[in-house]
């Protein structure tokens, strides 16, 4: 496996079910939307766009990224008439079923050719017929040994995987790959290094804030019974 | 399963397994059994269904390598495994 993997490649792999589906993990719209945000924190990453002073998302190479599912969004911020925030971005591609579908499933695309990931057919109440994403475990043991290995141990951590563990403790995924005590040493860590690290933290701290507000908007949505 | 060596002959020992190497390193499994499919660690291994050996003694050079790299040049992972890739 490429260790500077995208982001977002490796988010989807540790959100989907285990082929046992032993782990429980997120309903397909909620992953769908966190992994396209991982993949705009590749590009903030990458230098291929970034966060102006109010916060609002601007593109700095025109030339592409050469992923597919990253180029999808890079052409939708292209085409935008003004420049949004990266809450508004999430919501529209929360809200917008049919762009998001694609999207992650190009991002997803080159993990289901290199077999480290399977569309699972299956019917939803018997009756609804959807997809699923199974992922080996051996992708995952991978992802994870190197979260530990950096994350555990002293030493700086890449902002990749400080971004990957970030995202995994918002959607409440950190639980299904470390027990209690490696989380409380993971929060730590991060806790340090958001002080020791701060000018590339400030962009994943933004994101991090960006992607809590989508939670609270997609939770109260639900609870009021409509729609993002 | 194998019995469990004491200390004095994993100290004697050419060629040790992941688990007495974290005993000697004092590092995590987890940790050992990354930095050995990125190929950080060199190992011996006769057939790929069989437990993999590690030199003790380069195995360990390595290992404090890796930390001094860390610690005291702020590498990350990701670059020490370019840099030994280019070595």
């Amino acid at each position: 496996m490429n260790e500077s993997e995208a982001l977002a490649r490796q988010f989807i792999l540790l959100s989907s079910s285990s082929p046992t589906h032993k782990v429980r993990t997120l309903m397909s719209v909620r992953a769908q939307t966190y992994a396209i945000g991982a993949a705009f924190v590749d590009m903030l990453l990458e230098g291929v766009i970034r966060l102006d002073e109010k916060g609002k998302l601007e593109v700095i190479r025109h030339t592409g990224t050469g992923d597919v599912g990253s180029d999808m969004i890079l052409q939708k911020l292209m085409k935008a008439g003004k420049p949004k925030t990266m809450k508004r971005w999430i919501q529209s591609y929360y809200s917008l079923g049919g762009d998001r579908k694609k999207t992650f499933e190009a991002l997803a695309m080159p993990l289901i050719r290199q077999g480290r990931l399977q569309q699972e057919q299956y019917r939803v109440l018997f009756l609804i017929p959807a997809v699923r994403y199974l992922a080996s475990a051996e992708a995952k043991d991978h992802i994870i040994q190197r979260m530990r290995a950096e994350l555990l141990e002293k030493g700086p951590v890449s902002d990749r995987t400080a971004a990957l563990a970030m995202l995994l403790e918002v959607c409440k995924l950190l639980k299904h790959y470390f027990s209690n005590y490696e989380q409380r040493e993971l929060k730590l860590k991060l806790q340090q290094l958001h002080q020791e690290q701060s000018k590339q933290w400030n962009t994943i701290r933004q994101i991090k804030k960006a992607i809590d507000e989508i939670d609270g908007a997609i939770a109260s949505s639900a609870a009021a019974g409509g729609v993002v | 399963m194998s019995r469990r060596r004491s200390i004095e002959t994993i100290l004697n020992s050419e060629l040790v397994t992941i688990s007495e190497l974290v005993q000697l390193s004092g590092m995590r499994y987890s940790t050992l059994k990354y930095y050995t499919e990125a190929g950080l660690l060199p190992f011996i291994q006769q057939d790929i269904r069989l437990v993999r050996r590690y030199p003790r003694i380069e195995a360990l050079n390595r290992l404090e390598e890796i930390k001094r790299l860390k610690e005291e040049e702020g590498l990350t992972i990701q670059q020490i495994i370019e840099k030994f890739s280019k070595e």
